[in-house]
């Protein structure tokens, strides 16, 4: 499907490979012969408008559609690293920790900023206080966060504002070290002001991770990702440098949507 | 996290912490199955010992002596020589075992022959047994009254107990009688309440209390309620011991369950229901009377029946109110006036259910009322709950807004 | 709709709605109406508590007096005395307990009946052990003459206040009589045909002959016209019949009798310095015996203890009684305190009726750990394995079987337990692999731990549907985000999951409480009903003695026990005590739902 790559970007290896999946809850299919190849260190962004199956097929990088009883993979494949994830040897606890995931509403653990962060790593077993102080500290920086926080750790993250609970989400999220970072529509219930914050994150960890983000706004698209994939109904359409699909589609529908006519 | 020693990055981990973690999940799942088999075997006990009282081999299969009877003492005469006979072989067999006790593990043939003696002994007694149910004599109070002569006291011995003859009829219909009452009372008034509730009340402080109030008359032991309907109906009101005051008192027992219940159907009505009828200039009490209760009506009778079976199942709450331990009348037999009918003690299941199982003692002869009484009351109490659990099921499905 | 829409009286000006009723429209009545029935709750509570405290609070006024009686008659000086000679009743108990271990120790010997009886019974140990046990007639004939005086006196004005009662009723009767014109009640006449054969046949009276009265007295039974001549021999043999009550009062005055009682403490002291000496001349005699076993001779220096410290408790004793004043005033506090922290609930007794709360509480208490401790495991188990674990299949069978469950009736649990489960248990522990436990095999089949077991059946229930709840209202996301960071089920569960429903498990655990602690028939049934305070220093054998419960109690003795009586508002008092408590769990429980259970929107 990838038809050509934009010369402004730059070589990469592709870390997810999907090929002609197929994904149902139960008898309605959602995914129709979706492939793709997403690439190490740049941020992918997923467009379409609702209902058009994008977040299911975020939510197949991790599995996290296990959780839905009658959702299952009716063909094809999703390659991370080069193994595919829906193999029976594959731990899906293995897999989420290498592939972090951050929600559409943010959704800190009620528990103090501190525990929330540290929670990935209690739950691997690491337990030395140094090693999780300096785990949080370099999270929270890591989600600009940490000049706004660090004087209250042990208070409850339920206690901050909208926009400080996502980013806390994403530093969650870094704390066990991911390499690949879903994000499905995260700045959905945020101001301006908080989305341009977290849009700016996005930006920075995109040196050390490869992000994959669900997204409603197509001038959000545009300015944060560097390729974009449109989705209707259940259908990859195009896949291409970000700069292509916005100035030059190929395809009518995907420019109809771009072009907002539609969706 | 290191991927040196596993084929790839995300194949299992196979490390003991893992491991523990699905042992922890079997030992939740055996908590969970032995409460289910605990509660099991109490159904199964008393399913099977009951059903021996209450269901016939030979049409019409169902013993209906038992279920429509009043309670009589039973007399019983066993006969004398034979059971003389199964005393001996008694104390012989017990005499044995402590002999085969003394043995040291080592003296096989000792051990064998007195096994052997044992088995004979055993099958003695199970054919002397038998012979003994052949031939003794059971009659009913009104059998044994209407005997011109009793069986000679030289043959049989002579024995009789309290409430084991007849059948459970009156208490069936006293229990029946007690829950109906109770649920009518307890429904109107728990509807009338909820309406006021979800319809009218605004949040506040008058609001706040009537909420503590239902959840904390919820948590008020049985006794309690029993001790209350004593003071107050009872004695204060002068109605005696009486069915009336029964239903009052479970009535009153019942209404946070039917208040909760009542205001939860009608919460679950949408608002559009409402709103739309008002919009159209119907008044208030319109609205809710076209509009709201007809819809949450199902949702209310089927919540409020699993308070009911709850209440039908007390005993606390009638033992001074309402039951009669043995009363020889049905409720419709001996009545002066109408009004009489609501102002008599009347026989319950549950009340006679305690009477038989601590008043009388237990062997073959009071085991079939025992037994029978609880499978009865566990049938009705269970018919009720499970018609509330199957029917609110199919409630949530067909009133989906 | 809209044909309603027509019927209400509006017109296109926008008038108020028609007032039907001071004023008030047909909606806010109706509003009001069902206000009004709202109020049912709130009027419930405040009955219960009304009617609980109306039979309930002459307890303490009661209590007083009969606190008060047992002072001023001198009980309570006997109930001194008699705690010496319990003291020398348990001495002989213990002596005689190793005797019977010393038979034993014999027989393990392997001696044969014969041989044991001429040691038990050789002359020096017969004088030990009888001789101890006879020393003591002097200080039990000295300590029941005592009794039965106060006894004496005490009933005598329990009588006298009786007598009186019934004094104070024919009054009141003959007033009415005399006031009222000739209107009979159906009582009255019924009375006055009873007092007129009464009357006739032991001709008592001297007004016209029995043959007549016994005619009129037919005649009155048949229902016959009364006239005013039958109300004043009405009258005349009620005035009779109130000058009889009144012979019989023979007074009492506590101030004398109390005397009698108090005197003799030189004499007393003399019966305790004789019976000292005596015991102290049979415990040196016991050294020519020899027991054998090291362990029985150890006892027997127990024994030797425990009599000296006996004996030098006697000073105090007789201080005690010296400084005993009958008329020291006893307050209505003391009354209270004799109820909350009584240890003995002792009904229908000839001396002294006690109504101690704390058996009841003990024994309630006990029970309610026993079913926690299982049903807290069980229920909040369940409860965690199907809401997390269990697939839909699973769960959709277990969650109505459960609730299923809770709908038992509690009287068909109880039968279970006095039929099947309490045979189990004894039979259980009769067996030989289990004798190793130290309080097997049981004494009691009915025993705190049987009630316990059952109880637990009934919470888990409740426990499991509260606390299945509380999971349930977790929002689903905390589970996904814990998933996304890589969290096994097990670990979500654990750590995110079960803190967040915290405060709705703790809820669910006390409302279980609530449950086990009001529920009546399971122990009435199953705790054996033994009215003592479970020892607890028998460690893990304390959970298997019989007990009472204050639920059980009532059940049992209300219908016993005359209306008004002390023991009648004594079991309301257990009401009362029982209400608040469970008001106590359920307000708490809602208190730290609402405190700690507060999860962002």
């Amino acid at each position: 499907m990838v038809t050509k790559t934009n010369s402004s970007l730059k070589e990469c290896t592709p870390i997810i490979e999907v090929s002609e999946l197929d994904f149902a809850y139960g008898s309605t299919q959602a995914l129709f012969n979706v492939s793709m190849d997403i690439y190490e260190k740049q941020v992918t962004a997923f467009i379409g408008p609702s209902g058009c199956g994008k977040s299911t097929f975020l939510r197949c990088f991790n599995r996290m559609n296990d959780l839905i009883e009658v959702a299952h993979t009716k063909g094809g494949n999703i390659k991370i690293n080069g193994v595919d994830i829906n193999k029976p040897d594959v731990d899906v606890i293995e897999l989420r920790k290498h592939v972090g995931m951050v929600f559409q509403k943010s959704n800190p653990f009620p528990k103090s900023i501190y525990d929330n962060i540290a929670y990935g790593l209690r739950i691997q077993g690491i337990k030395k206080k140094e090693i999780l102080d300096q785990v949080v500290e370099e999270c929270l920086r890591s989600a600009a966060l940490w000049d706004e926080v660090k004087d209250r750790l042990q208070e409850s993250a339920l206690g901050m504002s909208g926009g400080q609970q996502q980013r806390l989400c994403i530093a969650r999220a870094l704390a066990v070290k991911p390499r690949i970072l879903l994000m499905d529509e995260p700045c959905s219930a945020l101001d301006p002001v908080a989305t341009a914050k977290v849009e700016e994150l996005i930006h920075e960890l995109k040196k050390n991770y490869t992000i994959v983000i669900v997204t409603h706004n197509m001038q959000q698209a545009a300015r944060v990702s560097d390729r974009t994939a449109f989705f209707y109904l259940g259908k990859l359409i195009e896949y291409d440098a970000t700069d292509t699909i916005f100035m030059n589609p190929n395809n009518e529908q995907t420019e109809a949507y771009v072009s907002g006519r539609f969706g | 996290m290191t991927t040196k020693n596993k084929p790839h990055l995300f194949s299992y981990d196979l490390s003991v912490k893992r491991k523990t973690e699905g042992v922890i999940k079997w030992l939740f799942r055996i908590a969970t199955y032995i409460v289910i088999l605990a509660a099991g075997y109490l159904f199964a006990n008393i399913i099977y010992n009951g059903s021996k009282a209450v269901f016939n081999v030979r049409a019409p299969f169902i013993n209906i002596d038992f279920l429509t009877q009043k309670p009589q003492t039973l007399h019983v005469y066993e006969p004398k020589l034979i059971y003389a006979e199964l005393k001996k072989i008694n104390a012989q067999q017990v005499a044995l075992r402590s002999e085969l006790k003394g043995l040291s593990l080592m003296d096989d043939i000792g051990v064998a022959s007195i096994k052997s003696k044992l088995k004979t002994l055993e099958q003695k007694y199970e054919e002397l047994d038998a012979e003994r149910k052949e031939g003794r004599l059971l009659f009913s109070d009104t059998e044994y009254r209407k005997l011109d002569q009793t069986p000679f006291s030289e043959e049989y011995t002579y024995s009789n107990y309290a409430y084991s003859g007849g059948g459970i009829g009156p208490a069936i219909i006293g229990t029946c009688l007690l829950v109906f009452g109770s649920i009518a009372i307890a429904l109107t008034l728990g509807i009338l309440c909820a309406i006021y509730l979800s319809e009218y009340s605004r949040p506040g402080r008058v609001l706040r209390i009537i909420r503590l109030s239902v959840l904390n008359l919820s948590g008020v032991p049985s006794i309690v309620f029993g001790l209350f309907g004593f003071g107050m109906f009872v004695l204060f009101f002068g109605w005696g011991v009486s069915m009336i005051a029964g239903w009052f008192t479970l009535a009153i027992m019942a209404l946070p369950v039917v208040i909760t219940a009542s205001e939860e159907s009608m919460r679950a009505i949408p608002k559009g229901f409402r709103e739309g009828s008002l919009a159209l200039g119907a008044s208030k009490w319109t609205s809710i009377r076209t509009n709201v209760i007809p819809y949450a009506l199902p949702g209310i009778l089927t919540s409020s029946i699993m308070g009911i079976a709850r209440v039908a199942g007390e005993t606390a709450p009638i033992m001074f109110t309402a039951a009669f331990a043995l009363r020889d009348q049905l409720p419709w037999e001996g009545l002066n006036e109408w009004t009489d009918f609501f102002f008599q003690g009347v026989m319950a299941l549950p009340y006679h259910i305690y009477v038989v199982s601590s008043k009388i003692p237990q062997n073959e002869y009071t085991r079939d009322m025992q037994y029978g009484a609880a499978f009865v009351f566990l049938f009705i109490v269970g018919f009720f709950a499970l018609s509330s659990i199957v029917l609110r099921a199919r409630v949530r499905k067909k009133y989906k807004w | 709709m809209l044909s309603r829409k027509k019927t209400d009286s509006c017109t296109t000006s926008f008038s108020h709605r028609k007032s039907i009723l001071l004023g008030l429209d047909s909606d806010s009545i109706i509003k009001k109406f069902f206000g009004s029935t709202a109020m049912v709750a709130i009027l419930v509570l405040g009955l219960i508590t009304i009617f609980l405290f109306k039979e309930g609070a002459g307890f303490i006024g009661l209590y007083h007096k009969s606190l008060k009686e047992y002072r001023l008659s001198g009980l309570e000086y006997v109930d001194i005395l008699k705690e010496k000679r319990e003291g020398y009743a348990s001495l002989t108990r213990y002596l005689n307990d190793i005797k019977a271990e010393w038979i034993n120790a014999l027989r393990a010997e392997g001696l044969t009946q014969s041989e044991i009886n001429k040691q038990v019974m050789a002359p020096e140990a017969k004088a030990f052990f009888f001789g101890y046990m006879r020393a003591g007639g002097e200080i039990r004939s000295f300590v029941k003459d005592k009794m039965d005086l106060a006894i004496a006196s005490r009933d005598q004005h329990t009588t006298n206040e009786n007598l009186r009662e019934t004094l104070n009723n024919y009054v009141a009767q003959i007033k009415r009589l005399k006031e009222s014109a000739l209107s009979w009640s159906e009582e009255n006449r019924n009375t006055f045909g009873l007092r007129l054969r009464e009357a006739a046949l032991s001709g008592s009276i001297g007004y016209d002959e029995g043959t007549d009265m016994r005619q009129r007295a037919e005649e009155v039974q048949q229902g016959a016209q009364l006239n005013l001549e039958d109300k004043e021999l009405f009258i005349k043999l009620l005035e009779q019949e109130y000058v009889k009550v009144e012979r019989m009062i023979q007074p009492v005055d506590f101030s004398i009798t109390v005397k009698e009682v108090v005197a003799d403490q030189e004499a007393y002291k003399n019966i305790l310095i004789r019976l000292e000496k005596k015991l102290n001349d049979i415990i040196t005699s016991s050294n020519a015996i020899t027991f054998g076993s090291q362990s029985i001779t150890d006892r027997i220096d127990r024994f030797k203890d425990l009599n000296a410290i006996f004996f030098n408790q006697s000073a105090i004793h007789l201080e005690t009684l010296a400084s005993w004043n009958s008329t020291k005033e006893v307050s209505v506090w003391h009354a209270i305190g004799a109820f909350i922290r009584g240890k003995d609930w002792i009904t229908a007794s000839d001396q002294q009726d006690w109504y101690g709360l704390l058996p009841l509480l003990s024994g309630s208490l006990l029970i309610s750990l026993i079913a926690l401790f299982f049903a807290i495991p069980f229920g909040i188990g369940a409860a965690i394995y199907v809401n997390q674990i269990a697939g839909s299949v699973e769960r959709n069978f277990i969650k109505p079987y459960i609730e299923f469950v809770s709908a038992i009736p509690s009287v068909v649990i109880g039968f279970f337990g006095v039929v099947v489960f309490g045979e189990a248990m004894r039979f259980l522990s009769q067996s030989e692999f289990l004798h190793w436990v130290p309080f097997f095999p049981l004494q009691e089949r009915l025993n705190a731990f049987t009630a316990g077991c059952l109880l637990a059946l009934m919470a888990i229930p409740t426990i499991f549907t509260l606390a299945e709840d509380a999971l349930n209202n977790i929002p689903h996301h905390f589970k996904e985000a814990s998933f996304a960071i890589g969290a096994t089920p097990l670990q979500t569960t654990l750590r995110v999951i079960i803190p967040t429903a915290l405060s709705g498990i703790i809820s669910a655990v006390m409302l279980g409480f609530g449950r086990v602690i009001g529920e009546t028939m399971v122990v009435l049934l199953c705790a054996g009903n033994r009215i003592k305070i479970p020892d607890f220093t028998d460690g893990f054998g304390v959970f298997f003695e019989p007990v009472h419960t204050m639920t059980g109690i009532i059940a049992q003795e209300m219908g016993e026990v005359v209306n008004g009586s002390l023991h009648y508002r004594a079991l309301f008092m257990v009401g009362i005590v029982l209400f608040f408590v469970s008001l106590l769990i359920n307000y708490s429980a809602q208190r730290v739902v609402k405190k700690y259970g507060k999860l962002e929107s």
